[in-house]
């Protein structure tokens, strides 16, 4: 099976016109970039999500369920934000692309990532269980010295 | 908190009423405590409304050990906006409450609190965030003192220190406390925090 980054390579290559596409998860932290962005992965993930966040609470205020296409249009692109289970699928396109043609793109898009994204909860505590075991271990990459805290930064510097 | 790919993320607000202080404190942190090889942007960004105040959030991602990712946010105090307010609120780790001492501000506070409290009760893991309290504008006269505060709000139980925002008094040892309560947290775990 496919994994996220090169199901939205394949999108890229495909779509005529897209600069970009992003998956983020519910909170905007990015799961998989493609294509060019002028943002930093956390700004775009942090504003994105906050974005359909407000979308989502207007639908809310409007007794719709949610939120499931967000679309905006500027002077040089386009954006198309699609809702998945647990995050959005977010296209960045050149401004001369018709904006029908992305929203399709997102929509299918949005399927063939259903299929390699798993959805239920137990699948999501797999996942994190899964990456626990590739973060740092006690005593570090030998030969490499270990970055300092914030936490031992700010009580080394109040020692003095 | 939420593991993708090799790291760690954690949240953490700001949250208060509005003109509390919140956003001068998130400044104040970033700018003149957090070292720069730490933050993952340059600058904050802010959603602001046209009128200069916090819209939805102002937000800085900072790296806060090898691999670990504190997503610092400060939600709106303005309660025009208080429908988007709580769902910042979501899924936090750890809650700066900026309580704005000022005597004039003493309901405002008791209403947005409540506010919190009722979103702890709602919302899923909420009631376990940690939760770190700033009572801030501290150089003003007319304000309450701390430990009034405490008192009349229902906030003794949680560690507090009497800030101002503009000066940066306090914020550090906030700021070292809640590190220590999360740091805590990640190491019972089972997670390695430097």
């Amino acid at each position: 099976m496919k994994t996220v980054a090169e199901t939205i390579r394949n999108m890229l290559e495909s779509v005529p016109g897209l600069r970009a596409v992003v998956v983020i998860d519910s909170d905007g932290i990015p799961i998989a970039i493609e294509g060019r962005v002028e943002l930093e992965p956390e700004d775009l993930g942090a504003m994105l999500a906050s974005a359909f966040q407000c979308y989502q609470a207007l639908g809310d205020g409007l007794g719709q369920f949610y939120c499931e296409l967000v679309t905006a249009e500027f002077d040089g692109i386009s954006i198309a934000q699609q809702m998945m289970p647990r995050g959005s699928l977010i296209l960045i396109a050149e401004k001369s692309s018709p904006m029908g043609v992305i929203r399709v793109a997102a929509k299918t898009g949005r399927q063939a990532l259903n299929e390699v994204m798993e959805t239920t909860a137990d699948a999501r505590k797999r996942f994190m269980e899964e990456h626990k075991l590739r973060l740092p271990q006690k005593d570090g990459t030998p030969g490499k010295p270990q970055p300092i805290s914030l936490l031992s930064f700010l009580e080394k510097r109040k020692k003095g | 908190m939420k593991v993708v790919g090799d790291r760690i993320y954690l949240k953490l607000i700001f949250f208060g009423t509005a003109l509390a202080g919140k956003t001068t404190a998130l400044e104040w942190l970033f700018y003149h405590v957090i070292p720069d090889e730490m933050k993952l942007v340059k600058e904050l960004r802010q959603v602001k409304t046209s009128f200069g105040q916090t819209l939805l959030f102002d937000f800085a991602p900072i790296e806060i050990s090898q691999n670990i990712v504190t997503r610092m946010f400060s939600a709106t105090g303005q309660d025009y906006y208080r429908g988007t307010r709580t769902k910042v609120l979501a899924g936090s780790d750890g809650i700066f409450i900026v309580i704005d001492s000022q005597k004039s501000q003493l309901e405002n506070n008791r209403r947005i609190l409540n506010e919190l409290w009722k979103c702890c009760k709602e919302m899923d893991g909420l009631d376990e965030a940690e939760i770190v309290v700033m009572y801030n504008k501290n150089d003003l006269e007319e304000i309450y003192p701390m430990d009034f505060l405490k008192d009349y709000l229902g906030l003794s139980a949680y560690d507090g220190f009497s800030t101002c925002a503009l000066t940066g008094d306090n914020l550090e040892e906030a700021l070292v406390v809640m590190l220590r309560k999360l740091t805590t947290r990640l190491q019972e775990e089972g997670f390695h925090v430097a």
